[in-house]
């Protein structure tokens, strides 16, 4: 704990009675002018209890004193009690204003001036054990958010790699090019970030981007439920087996469901959107549900546009690979199904990114 | 001289001047004290000199010391000669006022020097 005190005053015998005053209780240093006081204190600012300060000294004034220590932001440390034997109230709102803490006239009662140090003291005690226990717990707050931000980023990175597990085990049972899921990821970021610039109203941040990119490696999980058969069939399906086909946009979302508390529930309403929706269609002509228009979510019909151009455009058991062109023709010109309006435009902002993925793949 | 008388020579009050510094021996040894500072040869120098910085600082020290010791006829002598050069050079007559502080400072010293 601090308990030195520093007395200054130009005025021996005026320190002798303070000294008398102050030695039982603190260890006391003397100056006998302003310039001697801010050396003192700067030397001894940790050990510092309370300095009492004089007005009316040689080579630099207390008033001088105060300012200095107010600009060095060392006023708010320790009390400073001025004593003084000025008259005017306009020195002691100088005193006050500057930062002192208290103002004594000379002739002082020294059992008085002995209490007012004592209050004031015990008082910037327990303002400075305050802030030291605010600044341990905001240390201890910032490093518990670290320590959660850490935890959440790798949280976030198990999500996605369980997802493209997922996603991956659906890959490998079926006569897909093993890229599918990526290359989906990529188109849905693409489209989503246009999204975001070109329509606001659709509330998409980069953080939100980035979690339907990561969600959008679930769509075709529910294939897991499709009996290999099926799934692997060549040549064109029955009524009957594309039916049972369409069901894993149905198989996705149970999963989900069955799996839920394993996920936050932000990815997990994402992925169970894109499972469940990503075949619905604007004009309601889609499956399962035949929703139609803004009633289909966002997210599903983002991957709706992915999964669509980058089926077009990978060579399939029963047809070769259309070119980028032709796959974008054929999606604006509504050969794959009707979509939102505002989202092909923002496809159509996108045909170039698009085909650069697509390429790159090959 | 007690110190009792003492205060009824100089213009102070003992039972005042008790309460404040507690107790006789303290209001003694500072008595003591005071007759060794160098304020008032300090505060005559400047003068001579026209240092009034000096001046105003030397008689405002010594106001202060007469206040605390409760030397009432020096500390009012003394305040009234202080805030003559308070702004630098006198712009009153200052002769009268110092000559006024020399001799209740005098007195304070003679009566200092009677005590028991």
């Amino acid at each position: 704990m601090a308990r030195t005190a520093l007395i200054v005053d130009d005025s021996n015998m005026n320190r002798e009675i303070l000294m008398d005053m102050l030695r039982d209780d603190y260890e006391v240093l003397e100056a006998c002018n302003g310039e001697d006081a801010i050396e003192s204190i700067m030397q001894n600012q940790d050990s510092l209890a309370v300095v009492l300060l004089d007005i009316v000294m040689p080579k630099m004034n207390g008033i001088d004193v105060l300012t200095l220590l107010c600009a060095r932001g060392l006023v708010d440390r320790f009390p400073i009690l001025i004593i003084t034997s000025e008259e005017g109230e306009e020195i002691e709102r100088s005193c006050l204003t500057l930062g002192a803490t208290d103002f004594v006239r000379k002739p002082f009662n020294t059992g008085l001036v002995r209490q007012r140090v004592k209050n004031a003291v015990s008082l910037y005690e327990y303002k400075n054990a305050l802030e030291e226990r605010v600044q341990e717990q905001i240390k201890t707050l910032r490093d518990q958010a670290d320590e959660l931000e850490r935890k959440n980023r790798r949280l976030k990175k198990r999500n996605d790699e369980a997802m493209e597990l997922l996603s991956s085990i659906v890959e490998a049972r079926s006569m897909e090019s093993g890229q599918h899921v990526k290359r989906v990821k990529t188109y849905t970021e693409i489209l989503a970030r246009q999204i975001m610039v070109s329509c606001p109203e659709y509330g998409l941040t980069e953080y939100t981007v980035k979690q339907m990119a990561s969600a959008s490696a679930m769509h075709d999980v529910g294939k897991i439920s499709v009996p290999d058969a099926l799934l692997n069939k060549p040549g064109k399906l029955s009524s009957e087996e594309f039916d049972e086909m369409k069901r894993h946009t149905l198989y996705g979302a149970k999963i989900l469901d069955e799996t839920q508390r394993m996920w936050d529930k932000t990815n997990y309403g994402l992925c169970r959107d894109i499972c469940m929706y990503h075949h619905e269609r604007w004009d309601g002509k889609g499956y399962p549900e035949g929703l139609s228009g803004e009633s289909i979510p966002i997210s599903a019909q983002i991957v709706a546009f992915a999964d669509c151009y980058d089926a077009l455009t990978t060579d399939r058991v029963y047809r070769k690979a259309f070119s980028t062109d032709i796959a974008f023709q054929m999606i604006i010109h509504g050969e794959c199904g009707q979509y939102n309006p505002k989202l092909m435009e923002c496809f159509i902002a996108c045909r170039e990114s698009f085909a650069k993925t697509a390429n790159s793949y090959k | 001289m007690t110190l009792q008388d003492f205060y009824l020579t100089v213009g102070g009050n003992y039972t005042e001047v008790i309460d404040r510094l507690l107790d006789e021996q303290r209001v003694l040894k500072y008595l003591r004290r005071f007759k060794t500072t160098p304020d008032y040869d300090e505060m005559l120098q400047a003068i001579e000199a026209e240092d009034w910085e000096t001046a105003f600082r030397s008689s405002h020290s010594i106001k202060g010391m007469a206040l605390n010791l409760c030397l009432g006829n020096l500390a009012k002598s003394s305040s009234e000669l202080c805030e003559t050069m308070r702004h630098g050079a006198p712009t009153v007559d200052i002769a009268p006022l110092l000559d006024d502080m020399k001799e209740k400072y005098q007195e304070a010293l003679d009566q200092i020097e009677k005590i028991d």
